[in-house]
């Protein structure tokens, strides 16, 4: 969870309608929370399975996992872009992350990190190190940091890292302990056990960008509060097992971790190429539930393909929308249930990309294979937001998953995101989610070429733009008036 | 007084003075405007009629409410205003109307509804059993449009609980806005103008219920030009006139600043055309979106006091043409100007007039497709099915996570292209009681949704979710 401003308050507290954020001062929130932290709450829920061993035991296995991963554990102060109503702003929040490894990279949360333009990690001897972004995935909610390695040198003698540990063996009521710095309060440790080893959260977004259709979560009830965002979920191993991520102010002990199984596999590729791909093929599963009667199958058998997204490789492959699909590259599938899902959108997914898949799908009573080529996934709102002050606009680019579902001809174009009261923009009536087709009647073919566009005209110190605009099915024509450069 | 004798200097003299409220010398005159009053009220009144709505929607809920009326013809046609959002509501939740004379609370006319007009605004009833001398104004012999400060009468009807007597007040003409809005000063505040008149009894305007509730809005009367098209295709043909439409959208009127950058000659006004819809008259004329519209049928545009008044000048000359008549647009490009001719075209049915289904099994009200919902949503203009219009709160269509807009495709495996398939489809599905019925929809611009629909609990037994609104005029005074 971060931490900022109040009236900037933007956590994934508000994903979904059942965890909506409830602002509470912070000191009564601490005051609430003060029976749930205290460690004598976690000796009872881990004296729970008491054959494990007496009370001293668990207390020395608790020092022990805090011992190994605490002095790995950081806080992240972030000086973030945001961009509102037009203007590009510097926003500052607070957040958790945990070093993995001896060349200082620190795993936390993309909304933690996302946009940043400077991070500030503090270490456990309290030395505040710069580090740089290296790569995000908002699907997963996942952030990859460097530390500066000369401030490294300068400012710690001996760098603490944790030890990633296997989240697929957690089992509900195993104890767990969350490490982080929750409101920024330094070096926090709360305790509690797993609550559900497969939570799912579907349809989601944090800004606008998709997250969590590809990952389950553990729901634990160590206390999550905002700024313990990016923190590791710890088991009594001193292992990492997860990266809190959420948690519910309206609940009480409701918090959820990506599990680093999800984590390790993101870090390798942001490690290896900044970016994370997965394969695509246009597929919108749903879970079978109450629908066998329906599509005449047996309970666990095959999982339903609700929709197949237009122009997608699943489409022109000859997929139809209610195929039931019942192996992928030979290997079964069935999701009975929603939480099954992420692990069979997996499958796709963690192919590389071109990669040809062979689909068994069912169709009434035929049963028929499909070979399918993947295509690379996209969002549908693009990260290369960009500010054009002159004009008071922001604007993205158009992503073909966008163009997808909008039923646009092409990706060309940018996408407005916002506008500035009473500049040349708004003046024009230019709205959120217009697409600039063109500059000028020139073209505009990406945020590049708009970026040179508006660039050509600054220098030009042009009076009037014209500019042509798409909004729904309606096109319009739109004149930029620039005071400023009327003298 | 007749006619004539107001003409007279002396009679504007007098009635200017009484309607100043100044005592004049001779109060013989002032007799005469009373006189000259109580004469229309005797022949206006008896043609003011209140004509109590009950609506109905397809889920029960039922709300009653009184228009004010005007008799227009012998056999007892009536007009009554009627407002857009009114005419948006489904044809078939408009139950029952009855008609109520002056000072008769008890003798209700059974009436039917004979048409809706929506660029006139106006509805029109007749009763069931048609008359054959009712007592009538005639709207067709209407006046000119009044000068600035020309003596006006309204006449209009009190309320039910005052015995739906004719009432009076004196007032002037004002501003014309736009040839079709009149203001007329001081206001009527005491009942709907609905009969706005001369001195001499010619019909001048009618009441604009929308401006009378809007509060912040200037009060306006609706000029008699804006309402005889309508008056009179449904003197003659008794039925919706087919609505005069070439198959525009998005019209913007253009700014200073886009004239100058395509070079229009300074004082000339232009409309930009966002979308020409395929297959309908300016396509096939070639205009294309993005062109500039600067003249119709040889006539150049006007800039309006308004950005609004110069497209809807521009609509409303449209919506005067009959459907089939050629019309010339003028489009300015590559700096000339480019003559277009085509015939105006019929604008595709509304949701309103769509044909509708109601089950109450599944909680669920569809509805005929019509251009609308496809355009909208960038859908084939053939695209099948029916659509979810609306839903019982948490009936069984509702608990199953069925949406209003969802459109209809597949019942039970079986496709649905029209309602009737949708009527014989569902009524198969449900007769042997099944546990559940699934149902494939078309959410939004592409997804196909799976809607399970579970049967037989009780969850059907609920209050019915609140019908869009219907027309404001209930709140009339």
């Amino acid at each position: 969870m971060t931490h900022h401003r109040p009236s900037t308050y933007r956590t994934p507290f508000d994903l979904n309608p059942d965890l909506r954020i409830h602002p509470r001062p912070i000191r009564n929130r601490l005051r609430h929370r003060a029976s749930a932290s205290c460690l004598s709450l976690v000796v009872s829920a881990v004296a729970a399975p008491a054959a494990h061993g007496s009370d001293a035991e668990i207390d020395s296995r608790l020092r022990e996992a805090r011992d190994k991963v605490f002095p790995a554990v950081v806080q992240i102060d972030v000086h973030a872009k945001s961009f509102d109503d037009g203007k590009k702003e510097i926003q500052r929040r607070t957040g958790s992350g945990v070093i993995i490894n001896a060349e200082g990279y620190i795993l936390t949360n993309f909304h933690v990190a996302h946009q940043a333009e400077k991070l500030i990690v503090t270490l456990i001897n309290k030395e505040r190190v710069h580090s740089t972004l290296i790569g995000t995935d908002h699907w997963t909610d996942l952030a990859l940091l460097k530390l500066d390695p000369e401030e490294l040198k300068r400012k710690c003698d001996k760098l603490h890292w944790a030890e990633l540990g296997d989240s697929t063996q957690m089992m509900i009521g195993e104890p767990v302990l969350a490490m982080g710095t929750p409101f920024g309060l330094s070096r926090t440790m709360t305790a509690g056990i797993i609550t559900n080893n497969e939570r799912y959260f579907s349809g989601d977004s944090i800004d606008g960008y998709e997250t969590g259709d590809y990952n389950n979560w553990l729901q634990t009830d160590a206390a999550i509060n905002p700024g313990n965002s990016g923190g590791p979920l710890v088991n009594l191993r001193g292992e990492v097992i997860g990266i809190n991520t959420r948690g519910n102010q309206m609940g009480d002990g409701l918090g959820f971790a990506v599990p680093i199984s999800v984590a390790k596999e993101v870090v390798r590729q942001l490690l290896a190429q900044q970016s994370v791909t997965r394969s695509y093929l246009g597929l919108q599963l749903k879970e079978l539930v109450d629908l066998e009667g329906h599509f005449g199958l047996q309970a666990n058998h095959g999982v339903l393909v609700e929709s197949v997204e237009l122009s997608s490789p699943a489409r022109e492959a000859g997929i139809q929308e209610e195929d039931v699909l019942l192996s992928i590259n030979g290997e079964k599938v069935s999701a009975r249930f929603p939480e099954e899902l992420p692990s069979i959108r997996r499958m796709v997914a963690d192919e590389p990309i071109g990669a040809e898949i062979t689909l068994a799908v069912k169709r009434r009573d035929k049963e028929l294979t499909f070979k399918v080529k993947t295509v690379r996934l996209e969002s549908q709102i693009a990260e290369d937001e960009a500010e054009f002050k002159e004009w008071g606009v922001t604007v993205r680019s158009v992503t073909s998953a966008h163009a997808r579902s909008e039923k646009l001809p092409d990706t060309h174009g940018v996408v407005v995101t916002g506008t500035v009261t009473a500049s040349p923009s708004r003046e024009a009536g230019l709205a959120n989610g217009d697409i600039i087709r063109s500059v000028n009647r020139t073209a505009v073919t990406d945020l590049a070429s708009f970026q040179k566009l508006y660039d050509d005209s600054q220098e030009k110190k042009e009076k009037r733009v014209l500019l042509e605009v798409m909004r729904g099915v309606t096109q319009r024509i739109l004149v930029l008036k620039l005071e400023d450069n009327d003298g | 007084m007749n006619a004539r004798m107001l003409n007279r200097p002396a009679a504007r003299t007098a009635l200017l003075a009484a309607l100043l409220g100044v005592a004049t010398a001779g109060s013989a005159r002032a007799d005469e405007l009373a006189d000259a009053i109580r004469k229309l009220h005797a022949r206006i009144g008896p043609a003011l009629v209140g004509v109590k709505l009950t609506f109905e929607s397809d889920d029960g809920e039922r709300r009653e409410f009184e228009l004010p009326g005007l008799v227009i013809a012998p056999d007892g046609l009536t007009m009554v205003p009627a407002p857009d959002r009114m005419q948006q509501q489904p044809r078939a939740f408009f139950r029952k109307f009855e008609m109520f004379r002056t000072e008769r609370y008890d003798d209700p006319i059974p009436c039917k509804l004979v048409a809706f007009d929506s660029i006139a605004e106006l509805g029109f009833v007749a009763p069931a059993k048609p008359e054959t001398s009712a007592v009538y104004l005639d709207l067709l012999s209407a006046a000119p449009p009044p000068e600035l400060g020309q003596p006006l009468i309204c006449f209009g009807m009190l309320p039910e609980s005052l015995g739906r007597r004719c009432a009076f007040e004196l007032t002037r003409g004002g501003p014309l806005v736009a040839e079709d809005k009149l203001v007329v000063t001081p206001w009527p505040t005491t009942f709907p103008a609905t009969a706005v008149v001369t001195m001499e009894g010619a019909f001048v305007a009618t009441t604009n219920l929308e401006s009378r509730v809007r509060i912040q809005g200037t009060p306006t009367v609706r000029m008699a030009s804006s309402l005889l098209p309508a008056v009179k295709y449904v003197l003659a043909s008794r039925k919706d006139r087919p609505e005069p439409w070439l198959g525009l959208a998005g019209l913007v009127a253009a700014s200073k600043d886009i004239r100058e950058f395509y070079e229009l000659p300074a004082g000339r006004a232009a409309i930009v055309v966002g979308h020409v819809v395929e297959g309908y008259p300016a396509e096939k004329s070639g205009l294309m979106a993005k062109d500039l519209i600067i003249g119709l049928n040889d006539k150049m545009l006007t800039i309006g006091a308004t950005e609004d008044e110069t497209t809807t000048a521009f609509t409303q000359a449209i919506k005067k043409c009959d459907v089939g008549q050629p019309v010339k647009l003028i489009v300015w490009r590559d700096k000339r100007e480019v003559p277009l001719t085509t015939q105006v075209g019929e604008m595709p049915m509304t949701p309103a007039k769509a044909e509708r289904t109601f089950n109450k099994d599944i909680g669920l009200a569809v509805r005929q497709l019509v251009f609308q919902d496809t355009f909208d949503r960038k859908l084939p203009n053939d695209q099948k099915g029916v659509i979810a219009d609306r839903l019982v709160q948490a009936g069984p269509a509702d608990s199953g996570g069925m949406q209003a807009g969802d459109i209809v495709r597949k019942v039970q495996d079986e496709p649905i292209d029209t309602i009737k398939d949708y009527q014989r489809v569902i009524e198969k599905a449900l007769a042997d009681k099944p546990k559940e019925v699934v149902l494939s929809v078309l959410r939004g611009t592409s997804e196909n949704v799976v809607i399970r629909i579970e049967m037989g609990r009780a969850a059907a037994e609920k209050p019915a979710r609140r019908p869009g609104k219907p027309a404001r005029p209930a709140e009339q005074p």
